[in-house]
């Protein structure tokens, strides 16, 4: 097969498609579901056939769910009369994760460094080894709330992905990056999709960015300052900003029956890393402060890259509107980095 | 965008003497905000900090949360807020758990005409979040008797007089009264199942002020942490029990929550049971009134012990 071919999918046959593509190879693909209380919708990352596949919006929550799942058994026991055996199983069954946009593709190979660091997280790689990437690029800005561009991220970056694909006029245009891509254009030939060719892809829309890569040790430098006593007032100490994140990987263990369990853990809420004896940050601004933090400086100092994708998430779905950008702004201005 | 009620250049005015007079340390009332819904808690300082609150019909949020917080750094100090009627309430319920110091608080009340509910003009454009309208205004607002800010020790602008429109808790009324038992379990299934347990109406909650919350108790775990539906409903469950008795309608657990559980209906159905149970007892109405579950009384109803 050559690399240089590229199939178009229309909208209407999009749906036959990914259901052919799901009988080979379980798909992950955002779909639309109702909130309960009617007012709307979201989008989430599931396996195919829950809902309706929705490419266009942003997901709820990010891909990052689909590595490392909100809660995970890692151990387990199981007894009868005469023995007692531990389960630990790593997921093995390949699946192709469908339409993942590149502030998400970046996040899990940034969380790579992180999870092959002091030791190599075997639940984290299982599924990143078993996992086929079709990355959905963005030639736009999703919304207002992107900012990717700020934080290093190509939002057109084909390299790493096994299969790329682009929204054209009426469907979306497919073609093959690497080798592990192929069940999906076997796939899209089956269904008699149209060769096109492949195309140009220029991002535009980008604009105004704030460069934030190279300030980590400037901000660094800011920690004590009595900026952080006001800079956001208005942060009630929940989770949604880091469990939207793509990038927040804090977890935490407990045994739940004869189940060890993972679990996300969230920074800027009060039980934290308290202890019986200890709690290292006793108020709201300290919480807030470690998130921004570690994203920004004490990642970038440790692994080299920012811990921040710029997927817009965490602004979208701040029930109080903080909005990190500005805070960012506001930081480097106290730090000089910029004027 | 304009300001529902004329009350913006007042306050502004009025944050700022009292800030310059020294006898109060912060003012808390809402700035304006480029994302939905186009405001956000603001908390002044100093006198110039004052030049941003802004008051029109976006400003949803309860800031007596802002007080408790602030109190708890700052026990010292004193505070103004901009209160509208039925934040005032929590306010209240908090001053009878002795959980704040009134006398530290100065509320500022006015007469509020409604405020929009962000999740019925949600995704809309920005000019759905203009002006109040039969289409966009919250639920609580309809059935609200609480206007004109109660036990205000500083009102501003004029007395509005709107008289409810519709019967109070008609939504939970309503649901309640056409579901079937099994019915109800399967909705609730089905909401329970979307949460995410990130605790954002927890933290919302002005009156959800326990340091250590029940639901991340471990030694004994009263409620596992997986967020599975099972999991969820008993932490919801549990925290509508916290709520009874307390809960005041201020809906803001309900405008947090990510995934869209309608949370009012439950908190609004126990409201209901206490008002029926114990002799029409509305949380915050009376500062005066005991609330029923924190005293004991012979008369206490008992029906449900066996």
């Amino acid at each position: 097969m050559s690399n240089k071919k590229a199939y178009f999918i229309s909208d209407d046959k999009l749906n036959g498609f990914i259901e052919s593509l799901n009988e080979k190879v379980p798909v992950y693909v955002p779909q639309r579901f109702d909130r309960a209380d009617g007012t709307g919708i979201y989008t989430e990352y599931r396996p195919y056939g829950e809902g309706e596949v929705d490419l266009e919006s942003r997901t709820l929550l990010s891909v990052k769910s689909i590595f490392l799942p909100q809660c995970e058994v890692i151990l387990g026991f199981t007894t009868n009369e005469e023995r007692v055996d531990v389960v630990s199983e790593t997921p093995s069954d390949e699946r192709v994760l469908f339409s993942i946009r590149n502030c998400d593709f970046e996040a899990v190979r940034r969380l790579d460094l992180l999870f092959g660091w002091d030791y190599r997280d075997e639940f984290w790689f299982a599924r990143r080894e078993n996992t086929i990437i079709v990355v959905n690029l963005c030639d736009s800005p999703l919304d207002d709330k992107c900012f990717c561009h700020w934080v290093g991220v190509d939002p057109v970056a084909t390299e790493l992905a096994d299969c790329a694909m682009l929204r054209a006029e009426g469907g979306y245009i497919i073609w093959r990056i690497s080798e592990r891509g192929d069940v999906v254009i076997d796939v899209l030939d089956k269904v008699g999709a149209d060769e096109v060719d492949v195309p140009e892809v220029e991002a535009k829309g980008f604009d105004n960015a704030i460069e934030v890569d190279g300030s980590h040790n400037a901000l660094f430098e800011i920690f004590t300052d009595e900026i952080w006593k006001v800079l956001e007032p208005s942060c009630i100490g929940c989770g949604i900003c880091t469990f939207v994140c793509p990038t927040c990987h804090c977890f935490e263990i407990q045994d739940e029956g004869s189940k060890r369990v993972r679990f996300w853990d969230y920074c800027t809420g009060y039980e934290f890393t308290r202890t019986e004896a200890h709690q290292p940050r006793p108020r709201q601004y300290q919480r807030y402060r470690q998130r921004v933090m570690h994203k920004y400086s004490y990642y970038p100092r440790r692994f080299g890259v920012v811990g921040c994708t710029g997927c817009g998430r965490c602004i979208s779905a701040c029930p109080q509107n903080v909005d990190i950008r500005e805070d960012i702004v506001r930081l480097l201005k106290r730090a000089k980095v910029i004027k | 965008m304009t300001e529902a009620v004329n009350i913006g250049e007042e306050f502004r005015k009025k944050a700022r003497e009292l800030l310059r007079k020294g006898e109060i340390n912060a003012v808390i009332g809402y700035k304006k905000s480029g994302l939905p819904p186009y405001s956000k808690p603001h908390i002044a300082l100093k006198e110039d900090d004052t030049d941003e609150f802004i008051f029109d019909a976006n400003c949803v949020h309860n800031l007596v949360l802002y007080v408790l917080n602030y109190l708890l750094e700052y026990p010292e100090d004193k505070v103004a807020v901009l209160l509208k009627g039925c934040d005032q309430k929590s306010l209240i319920v908090l001053a009878q758990e002795s959980k704040i110091d009134r006398e530290r608080v100065k509320v500022i009340g006015f007469g509020c005409p409604g405020v929009i509910d962000p999740r019925k003009v949600e995704g809309d454009e920005e000019d759905a979040h203009k002006s109040l309208t039969a289409e966009n205004v919250h639920d609580k607002c309809l059935y609200c008797d609480v206007r004109n800010t109660p036990q205000a020790d500083i009102f501003i602008g004029e007395m509005v007089d709107i008289k409810p429109t519709k019967e109070r808790y008609f939504r939970e009324r309503e649901f309640y009264g056409k579901k079937s038992e099994s019915e109800l379990l399967d909705f609730w299934k089905g909401a329970f199942s979307s949460c995410i347990r990130c605790y954002a109406c927890r933290q919302v909650c002005p009156l959800c002020y326990c340091d250590i919350c029940i639901s991340y108790r471990n030694m004994p775990q009263w409620i596992e942490l997986s967020p599975t539906t099972d999991n969820n409903m008993l932490f919801h469950v549990r925290r509508a029990m916290c709520m009874a008795g307390r809960c005041i309608d201020c809906g803001e657990c309900e405008r947090v929550c990510p995934v869209g559980i309608p949370l009012r209906l439950i908190y609004n159905k126990v409201s209901l049971e206490i008002e029926d149970k114990y002799d029409g007892y509305r949380a915050g109405m009376d500062s005066e009134r005991k609330p029923p579950l924190q005293e004991y009384s012979m008369a206490d109803p008992e029906d449900f012990i066996l």
